[in-house]
């Protein structure tokens, strides 16, 4: 892989005339999206299109926030209230802090947790990875094998809000063990989906292949057509077999519904300096340990990309694995495992020899995703829209299926937010969700204002605001709102 | 030598047993590391699931026990349309189109989920959605377009009696081609359409009418559903089943012992009705089996079965030196499996011949000495001190922790991968694992750590691990532990059934034992763990969970373990059955 050291990309414009999106491409000129009536969602009508979107950029092992021995906080801001770059700069080392620069930006919530639902699974990470994206059940099976009995909320807000057949943007970056490989997103019941670890499928598979003349993509355009049509058929005349099971029918309506006409011609691309790097990576390098750094941010130009292309309303982008085993580099030191670090010893379970200074380590992991995400905010940031950027007009959420290290507890997850959704949400915040009571509030709230806030509602037409297990407590976090 | 008592496999009474059982199962499974059980994490809060309160045995239906059907005629649930895996796929488009090597493009293909099944089982119900379709679209069109530029490549697909020109080449063409793609014939609609569609990719590229006909046509036969899919089409009843078509029958075949799509002179048995009784099916199944394919594909069962793809992966002190044998000790396992197998052996021979693959790196750790040379070589054990894959240095590593042993782990990966018995969710207390202090061996650390009131191992999990007690975390034999005696003595409570119902009714089988060798011996004598080695089959071959309706299936194939032995000749015996041979009538 060509080494890449790309910061912020270029400015990219991107303009919205009536409806029809317009990016300017890598030698400035503009060319057109699709219309966005082939992203229609089924429920909307035109005047109602916006660009809304989610991204879930998510961290494990929990970060080092003073809930576990003689540690001290060095995660969280130490006062509530207004985060302004001034004062997140002249408030010490807290991980949060390396994202000062976009302080009016951010909305950072605290008091958030799970509700376990009665039922554990023999492993924090394999629970956590589970219920965070879904506020669902596990299926009481144990340890690598227990899934989440319900749809995650990037699903339900594809599900929700573009056609049929489409699904949200899965991505994953650093190692793979075949422990808990992929966490996040679920299709449905029991239905984990597999994230795309190698940043160049991504983007062929969002954005096609630009390898040809204009006349050879109006060969392969003419191509899938015909080819999208026979297997239309067949998978329709399969859909009249007698007798088919439920779960049959659903898996061939599913294939039959991704079948798309996608465009071609590469209308929306990015430039050749970042395209260039992503090229170069196989699928071996994308989940080399020495890469996860440049893999992350390929997978955020990507993203970035895709949401302001309105390809897609919701991503997920987990690094590492359940349990992230990734070494990272930090200032030219690559440190022991990160899972081992989470646990201050040496080892997966409670033996092993001290880490000297393990809380320190996980700290500077902590703002090591600090610096990732602030990457991600960059990029959307880059792309300028009528309003202002990409990045307000969607959110995105770093977050984490843990909320410590020692004992992997799931108590005051960290949550922080860039972007407002269109002024759905408060900027330049850090707020307690249950606003100093002294029981927090079950994460499922936390998901339903994100819903909420891309567009999803509930069966009633209103927010949605009832996401997750039945049992779980209905509403929004107020506290968010603005 | 260790001492060896009696083999004593006995029941004891019911009223004793469910009293053992009512004590509950242990705390101490959690695991965060993903390997063949698991591994500790403090921390990690648990609360029971499944675990409630004995139900009374359901009503008794002719054939059926408690537990499901009886005899060996149950047929089981499947999906009419089990998706290839991406390695299947890879060996059907090499094989599909004859070219010399795989063409790697599975690898940009979504993974299969690890999710604790074969990588086959979880391909089947793996959904095609998404971008999961735009991959194959992908792969697809890359492949017909290396296909149809290279005119020797596209020439090997045209049959010698073709037509020499025009649209009938292509028809003789799509004909052959779709036979096996669809791995059945092509109706006449389906040859009507292709045909149409060469016209128009034909007509799309005039220059080059013939290759870009066939362009569209193989980039379509490669998105469509009948190649990504096992179609299974049949659907006349016959009682509770129907019975598959000989040509899906071959599929069946081919992909469960093959991996790969059915070759020709198959799908001709097919087409001649050589597969439409047990018998045909057993013998071409056999002739398979004598097949170099057929070896690697019992390879890849016994290396997921016994999850040894991670063995190596589990960190050690430095002062082991295991990192520079980390990496082989998967290939010994896959050697060792090779050596039972090509032996004629089954779950006996994994569980008790003393035999490793080792070097001059390995050989250290098994105590062996004169071994040269990073080639691993077969070495014969002392058959007092270790045998089978369970006393080798891959597993024993593989579930120990960085300096001190992992009873729990030892245990539960022979409760698991011998005798198919996962243990109830635990009890919902705080764990950690237990701390060794000084002056304190890690048996007796374990067993006052896992003792009643806090999550009982006593009689499944602690016993069959402590037996390891002579091996240290890394594999090799120990006299005692930093100078303390050594225990490795025990009852162990193998448990009776395949429902949790069962398993809290039926008496366990208590077994004594005297170390390792005393206990795989037993294992390996016991009806369970040639039925557990049969049901692992089952679920492989068949490429999906075993269920109630293929119980008497497995008892049947157990029988068949404990008497021959053969992993072999337990497939053949196998595809004989009526679940491989039919689907359930009725969707589920």
């Amino acid at each position: 892989m060509k080494s890449h050291h790309s910061g912020v990309s270029k400015k990219r414009g991107i303009h919205r005339l009536d409806r029809r999106l317009f990016i300017r491409g890598a030698a400035g000129i503009v060319v057109g999206l699709p219309l966005l009536e082939s992203f229609m969602p089924r429920q909307a009508t035109a005047a109602e299109m916006q660009v809304r979107y989610a991204i879930f950029f998510r961290q494990g092992n929990g970060v080092q926030q003073g809930l576990t021995g003689n540690e001290p906080d060095r995660f969280w801001p130490t006062k509530l209230g207004a985060l302004t770059t001034a004062s997140m700069q002249a408030d010490g080392d807290q991980a949060v802090n390396v994202l000062a620069p976009h302080a009016a930006k951010l909305l950072i919530v605290k008091g958030l947790k799970y509700d376990g639902l009665g039922v554990d699974v023999g492993c924090g990470h394999s629970r956590g990875g589970l219920l965070c994206l879904t506020a669902a059940k596990p299926d009481g099976k144990n340890i690598e094998r227990a899934l989440a009995l319900g749809e995650s909320i990037d699903n339900r807000i594809v599900r929700e809000l573009q056609p049929a057949g489409q699904e949200p943007l899965t991505l994953r970056a650093g190692p793979r063990s075949g422990y808990l490989d992929d966490v996040l997103s679920y299709r449905g019941p029991s239905d984990r989906r597999t994230a795309e670890q190698n940043p160049y499928n991504a983007y062929k598979i969002m954005f096609g292949v630009d390898d040809g003349t204009p006349s050879e993509q109006e060969l392969i355009k003419a191509r899938r057509k015909s080819v999208n049509d026979f297997i239309r058929g067949e998978l329709g005349g399969l859909l009249q077999s007698p007798k088919l099971s439920q779960t049959d029918r659903q898996r061939l309506e599913h294939h039959q519904q991704a079948i798309r006409d996608l465009e071609t011609g590469m209308s929306c691309k990015l430039p050749p300096e970042l395209l260039s790097p992503i090229a170069g990576v196989d699928n071996k390098e994308a989940v080399s340990n020495d890469l996860v750094d440049q893999v992350t941010q390929m997978q955020m130009q990507v993203i970035a990309l895709a949401v302001s292309c309105g390809l897609t309303k919701a991503v997920t982008l987990q690094v590492g694995n359940g349990n992230d085993g990734t070494q990272y580099t930090i200032n030219g030191q690559k440190y022991e495992s990160f899972h081992h670090i989470s646990h201050r010893i040496n080892g997966d379970g409670s033996e092993g020899t001290a880490i000297v200074n393990a809380d320190v380590k996980h700290h500077d992991i902590d703002k090591h995703f600090a610096g990732y995400f602030k990457y991600l905010i960059d990029q959307l940031s880059s792309y300028p829209t009528a309003t202002g950027t990409m990045l307000d007009e969607g959110v995105s959420v770093w977050l984490n299926d843990l909320s410590t290290g020692p004992p992997h507890g799931s108590n005051n997850l960290p949550y922080v937010l860039a972007g407002n959704a269109g002024g759905f949400l408060k900027s330049g915040q850090y707020v307690d969700a249950v606003q100093g009571a002294k029981d927090q509030m079950p994460h499922n709230r936390f998901l339903n204002t994100i819903g909420a806030a891309v567009g999803c509602k509930n069966k009633q037409g209103a927010p949605l605001d009832d996401f997750g297990d039945a049992t779980l407590p209905k509403g929004l976090v107020d506290a968010m709102l603005a | 030598m260790p001492l060896r008592l009696p083999v004593t496999a006995r029941r004891i009474p019911p009223v004793i047993a469910r009293a053992v059982q009512a004590l509950g199962l242990l705390g101490l499974v959690a695991g965060c590391t993903g390997d063949i059980t698991g591994r500790l994490d403090p921390g990690g809060k648990l609360d029971p699931g499944g675990t409630g309160a004995p139900v009374g045995a359901p009503p008794q239906t002719p054939g059926k026990s408690p537990e499901g059907v009886t005899t060996p005629d149950g047929v089981g649930w499947a999906t009419r349309f089990p998706k290839l895996s991406n390695e299947q796929w890879e060996n059907t488009v090499r094989d599909l189109f004859y070219l010399d090597a795989p063409t790697d493009l599975s690898k940009a293909f979504s993974p299969e989920p690890a999710d604790g099944g074969y990588d086959n089982q979880a391909a089947a119900g793996q959904t095609i959605a998404g971008d999961s379709w735009a991959r194959y679209q992908l792969a697809a069109e890359e492949l017909a377009k290396l296909l149809t530029s290279d005119p020797q490549k596209l020439n090997k697909l045209i049959p010698p009696s073709a037509p020499s020109a025009g649209v009938e080449r292509a028809r003789a063409t799509i004909i052959d081609l779709g036979l096996r793609a669809y791995r059945r014939p092509l109706t006449a609609a389906e040859v009507d359409g292709y045909v149409a569609l060469f016209e128009q990719g034909s007509a799309l590229t005039p220059a080059e009418a013939f290759g870009g006909g066939m362009n569209l046509v193989i980039q379509t036969m490669l998105q469509s559903p009948h190649f990504l899919y096992r179609v299974e089409s049949s659907s006349k009843p016959d009682g509770p089943r129907i019975w598959l078509s000989g040509y899906e029958l071959a599929t069946r075949l081919s992909y469960a012992l093959w991996n790969t799509t059915p070759p020709r002179e198959l799908l001709d048995a097919a087409a001649a009705g050589q597969l439409s009784t047990p018998d045909g099916v057993k013998g071409r199944a056999s002739a398979m089996l004598m097949d170099p394919r057929a070896a690697d594909t019992l390879a890849r069962f016994h290396a997921q079965t016994f999850r040894t793809a991670v063995f190596g992966s589990q960190g050690k002190d430095d002062k082991f030196g295991f990192d520079a044998i980390a990496p082989v000790l998967k290939d010994e396992a896959r050697l060792f499996f090779a050596d039972v197998v090509g032996q004629g052996g089954g779950i006996r021979d994994i569980l008790t011949r003393p035999v490793a693959f080792v070097n001059e790196q390995t050989a250290p750790f098994y105590g062996l000495t004169g071994i040269t040379g990073s080639e691993l070589r077969r070495v014969d054990l002392d058959p007092t001190r270790r045998v089978g894959l369970f006393s080798q240095v891959g597993y024993l590593s593989q579930n120990g922790a960085r300096t001190l042993t992992d009873p729990v782990h030892r245990g539960l990966g022979i409760l698991r991968q011998v005798l198919c018995d996962d243990p109830d969710p635990p009890p919902p207390i705080e764990i950690k694992t237990p701390v060794v202090p000084p002056g304190m061996t890690t048996r007796a650390t374990y067993e006052k750590a896992t003792a009643c009131g806090v999550g009982c191992h006593n009689t499944l999990i602690n016993p069959p691990g402590f037996a390891f007690e002579h091996f240290d975390t890394v594999g090799r034999w120990r006299d005692d532990e930093s100078g303390l005696p050594l225990d490795d003595t025990g009852t162990f409570g193998a448990r009776v059934g395949w429902t949790p119902e069962a398993k809290r009714e039926n008496p366990p089988i208590m077994l004594e034992f005297k170390g390792a060798v005393d206990l795989l011996t037993q294992l390996a004598q016991l009806d369970r763990t040639h039925e557990c080695y049969a049901r692992h089959l089952l679920q492989f071959v068949l490429a999906k969970p075993v269920d109630e309706q293929e119980l008497g299936a497995g008892k049947l194939l157990g029988k068949g373990s404990k008497t021959s032995g053969a992993a072999s000749s337990i497939v053949s015996e196998l595809v004989t059955l009526n679940t491989f041979r039919a689907r359930a009538a009725d969707p589920q």
